[in-house]
């Protein structure tokens, strides 16, 4: 890796100036007048800047870089991320297989209202204590580690309250429960009775008369 | 399996006052997300402060998002992000320019700015995955559209300029002269620089986001002056003079002054009453002054000099002026006779 120092001599010098122009706003008029600069003037820096650009000075570029990580982030959305609840005018985000128990007549509350404001969790979930109903999972249980209590899962099955899994208080998701790695057959999936599966199986049997 | 306790460091309310839409009408969520099922931990955060995580991060690492949500319409924005693993170092960036401004760095498109980016836990141990050894630095920029100022930018459209990579552990600082924000006129490139540290990809995690902050680039001003012109002989009262001012920096004062004589750069004249206008804003502002009944400051016949002064925090600027004459005497012609 080539060294920073002539890199950092420079800077100092030039902070050095950057500090003295921020000394004060009543300062900077007393600061030598110069006329705007010209775009002749700033294509001629940019010109130089482009040939010194420090970062070609850091280690050479390595990894994958013929492909632009930062790409992955642009296209992430929150909302697409998330399961929405939604309630008189207000709405909340928490983490996909986070819901683990939907009654059918509560369906319409999962779905995007006209007008809305944004509430967090806490806020939300204050407002709604009627409806919503939070069971504490552990770590193990949420990344699909440990299986849920059997009475537990049956005592939301048959609930009238949505049921949110947290985490010390915060929405979580629950990931299905990983069978030991020696009891999967090869290429089989993960298979589980929480998270989603368990929202989707509920909904199947919420959605029976 | 380690257990890492991420100290999760929120300036929403900063973060918040940046955006140029209504504050009211945005809330935050911290996700955290565990690696490698991308299970989500919903964060509940107080809008300013630090905290330290419960969750404990799985072997993989987990990835933490600072997310805002607008409510009409319904939208969401991600703010910042970063990676944490066992071994994968830990970097901060930090963006400085001259004008002092903390909650997005920001400068002009003829003003240079630092990026000082630190480096803490990379390993020194050779043997070590590579992940642990290096991390890369990215440079992307990016133009806003027309006469947007970032608030419909679309980030998946940001060029990347350039990589290198950090294979130790300290600050290193990279200075930039002048934006490289593409645009036909560099007087007027808007948009943004961003700087990003990424850890390398391995068999745990692929490349991932450990740091990332940016820097907002706005225009320089330019004006047009209407009502007089250069050489104009004023010969009665003063005429009304409009001055449009265009992208004024989010922090400044500009003024009209006459004085004199023949325009010289750096001279102290005497500033036309009402003909001043400050601007304090996140963002650009385009204004228009107005010149009018100004005859008292034009206190000699001669030639005069009209200058338009904006004083930013990168020091005092001559947008533009023009000369013109004031001869106000009154010349009698006659002759006296006498009947003798």
């Amino acid at each position: 890796m080539k060294p920073f120092s002539p890199l950092i001599l420079a800077l100092f010098s030039s902070l050095s100036a950057i500090t003295s122009l921020n000394a004060g706003l009543e300062d900077r008029s007393k600061a030598p007048m110069r006329d705007a600069a010209t775009h002749d003037q700033l294509a001629k820096s940019l010109r130089m800047a482009q040939q010194n650009d420090p970062i070609r000075e850091t280690g050479p570029a390595i990894g994958k870089h013929e492909e632009d990580p930062a790409s992955r982030n642009s296209s992430r959305d929150l909302i697409k991320d998330s399961t929405i609840l939604c309630y008189r005018g207000f709405l909340t985000l928490v983490p996909k297989r986070a819901v683990l128990h939907l009654p059918e007549k509560l369906k319409d509350r999962f779905e995007i209202q006209p007008n809305i404001k944004v509430q967090p969790w806490p806020e939300f979930y204050q407002a709604n204590r009627g409806w919503i109903r939070t069971i504490e999972v552990t770590r193990e249980q949420a990344m699909g580690e440990e299986a849920m209590s059997e009475e537990v899962v049956e005592s939301f099955k048959t609930s009238t309250s949505a049921i949110v899994a947290t985490f010390k208080g915060g929405p979580i998701s629950v990931l299905p429960v990983k069978e030991p790695a020696e009891d999967l057959p090869e290429n089989s999936g993960e298979t589980g009775t929480n998270g989603e599966e368990a929202l989707t199986a509920e909904k199947k049997t919420a959605s029976q008369p | 399996m380690r257990h890492i306790q991420k100290i999760i460091l929120l300036a929403l309310t900063s973060i918040l006052s940046a955006q140029t839409l209504e504050a009211a009408d945005f809330t935050f969520f911290v996700r955290q997300i565990q690696m490698p099922d991308e299970a989500a931990w919903d964060v509940s955060v107080a809008q300013q402060g630090s905290q330290q995580s419960p969750l404990a991060i799985n072997p993989n690492g987990a990835r933490f998002e600072l997310w805002t949500v607008r409510s009409n319409p319904l939208t969401s924005y991600l703010l910042d992000t970063t990676y944490v693993n066992s071994y994968v170092p830990v970097s901060q960036i930090e963006i400085t320019s001259e004008d002092p401004y903390s909650v997005i760095p920001r400068t002009r498109a003829d003003r240079p700015f630092n990026i000082t980016v630190t480096v803490s836990g990379m390993s020194t141990d050779p043997t070590a995955p590579p992940a642990a050894l290096s991390v890369k630095l990215l440079r992307h920029v990016q133009a806003y559209t027309g006469n947007d100022n970032g608030s419909n930018v679309n980030r998946a459209q940001a060029i990347l300029l350039s990589q290198g990579s950090l294979n130790n552990n300290g600050t290193h600082t990279l200075s930039y002269a002048v934006t490289s924000i593409p645009g036909a006129d560099r007087t007027k490139v808007r948009g943004e620089e961003r700087f990003s540290v990424f850890s390398l990809a391995d068999y745990q995690a692929p490349e991932s986001q450990l740091a990332s902050k940016f820097i907002q680039i706005w225009p320089l001003s330019d004006i047009s002056i209407t009502g007089i012109t250069s050489g104009e002989v004023v010969k009665a009262k003063a005429p009304t003079i409009n001055v449009h001012l265009n992208d004024l920096y989010p922090d400044s004062y500009t003024y009209a002054q006459v004085y004199e004589g023949a325009p010289v750069l750096g001279t102290m004249g005497t500033k036309v009453p009402g003909a001043s206008i400050t601007v304090d804003n996140t963002v650009p502002q385009s204004e228009k002054i107005m010149l009018k009944d100004w005859d008292e400051v034009l206190t000699t016949d001669g030639l005069w000099t009209l200058e338009i002064i904006t004083v930013t925090p990168f020091g005092t600027d001559r947008l533009g002026y023009l000369s013109f004459t004031v001869d106000r005497s009154i010349k009698v012609n006659g002759t006296v006779t006498s009947l003798e």
